[in-house]
């Protein structure tokens, strides 16, 4: 799901990746709205809002919505920055990994300071927006780096633009395979953002900022499938040589038996 | 640090530096706020600022919202006490939440919050459908 880059990848590959990023987006950003009365991903807003502040003179909270705005961008340069600085040295699997326990972390962050220290002043609310700000412009950065820009998670405005023009050409018999597939996806993505959010604000309601955990659960479904994957394969590998060597060292077989048994092996 | 990573750094450095320095809508809406105007705007009908709704949208019968460092707020009229309650500033600074102490908690949204003024606006889900703006000026500093 996180191992295979770019061209490489599949598109159940993305199919996967973008459902679990998109329930993880929805929860927080529908608990950063119950906790905070701010979203946590929505940039178009963000930017709207900066400029009414501007023009309203509210020079605090213009700087503010600066800053997450920066937060969010720097998110994003964050989860590119250690893509490409890792992946020739540990590989795409470990590279595309390390942005998402970056996540994790900060995630982590958020749900144990609202659980156990959160005294609901200003100063925390925007400290916490911040970090979820940050937060998703990291994992919007993970998964379109990773996947060519094909999967995008935090937000929908472009996502619903896509999927109009998708519909368009699919209710007109001029869609492709292509299309279908991108239909596909977008709608899968969309789909499961939903869920995420009324998983995010039902969990919410039942353990406050426990909802956090939550989309730690997720995000560690996401980057662990690959990892049992590939220790799946590593222990097969190992098994399949001891068993060649045992095979190999064993005199009485003759050479059909040899054959037979490689087989079963394998 | 590479160029082009200081100028990135310098970016996000400059605003922290002037936010730090800069006066939170905490500490400029602690202080006594009277009011001056009271209307419902957006609304379908003509409605009178007494008709007091519950629940969501609560307007306290008050002129004088007094919020105090330690997070309380006291609602006076003509300088009786009619009213308490525990406030937070939520968002960016643009809603405060006022918990009230049979529970039921409204919340305000700041049209305007400056040294002087405040403008809130309420939205009156329920008996009321609408919006009441109020404006206040500022008699006492927190």
């Amino acid at each position: 799901m996180v191992r295979q880059h770019g061209k490489k990848r599949k598109h159940s590959n993305n199919l996967q990746l973008g459902s679990l990023t998109a329930i993880t987006a929805g929860m927080v950003n529908v608990a950063s709205v119950m906790a905070f009365f701010t979203f946590s991903s929505n940039i178009t807003g963000h930017v709207a809002i900066f400029a009414e502040e501007i023009i309203l003179g509210n020079w605090y909270q213009s700087i503010l919505v600066f800053l997450w705005l920066g937060l969010f961008l720097f998110g994003s340069f964050s989860a590119h920055y250690l893509i490409t600085r890792l992946k020739p040295k540990y590989g795409s699997l470990w590279a595309n990994s390390a942005p998402i326990f970056l996540e994790i972390l900060v995630l982590l962050i958020v749900g144990i300071y609202g659980t156990f220290f959160y005294t609901d002043t200003l100063l925390e609310t925007e400290f916490l927006v911040g970090l979820l700000l940050f937060a998703m412009g990291n994992q919007n950065g993970i998964v379109a780096t990773i996947s060519n820009s094909v999967v995008k998670t935090t937000h929908l405005t472009g996502l619903f633009t896509d999927l109009g023009m998708e519909l368009s050409r699919y209710t007109q018999n001029r869609s492709d395979s292509r299309n279908n597939l991108k239909l596909q996806l977008h709608l899968t993505i969309a789909s499961f953002y939903l869920v995420g959010g009324l998983l995010g604000g039902a969990l919410f309601l039942a353990m406050g900022f426990g909802v956090f955990f939550g989309a730690v659960v997720v995000l560690t479904v996401t980057v662990s499938y690959d990892l049992i994957l590939l220790a799946i394969y590593r222990i097969r590998k190992r098994a399949m040589q001891t068993a060649e060597e045992f095979l190999q060292g064993n005199e009485l077989l003759d050479e059909k038996e040899y054959s037979k048994q490689k087989s079963n092996y394998k | 640090m590479e160029g082009n990573m200081r100028k990135l750094f310098y970016l996000l450095l400059i605003p922290i530096l002037v936010i730090s320095c800069a006066e939170s809508p905490e500490q400029i809406l602690e202080g006594d706020w009277l009011t001056i105007h009271q209307e419902f705007i957006k609304t379908d009908q003509i409605t009178r600022m007494d008709a007091q709704p519950t629940g969501e949208g609560i307007l306290p019968e008050a002129d004088t919202w007094q919020f105090a460092k330690n997070k309380t707020v006291i609602f006076y009229k003509e300088g009786k006490v009619v009213g308490t309650g525990n406030w937070k500033l939520k968002g960016r600074g643009h809603v405060v939440q006022i918990e009230f102490p049979n529970g039921q908690y409204s919340k305000y949204q700041l049209k305007k919050l400056t040294d002087e003024k405040l403008v809130i606006l309420v939205d009156m889900k329920k008996e009321v459908r609408g919006i009441a703006k109020i404006e206040f000026e500022k008699v006492t500093k927190g």
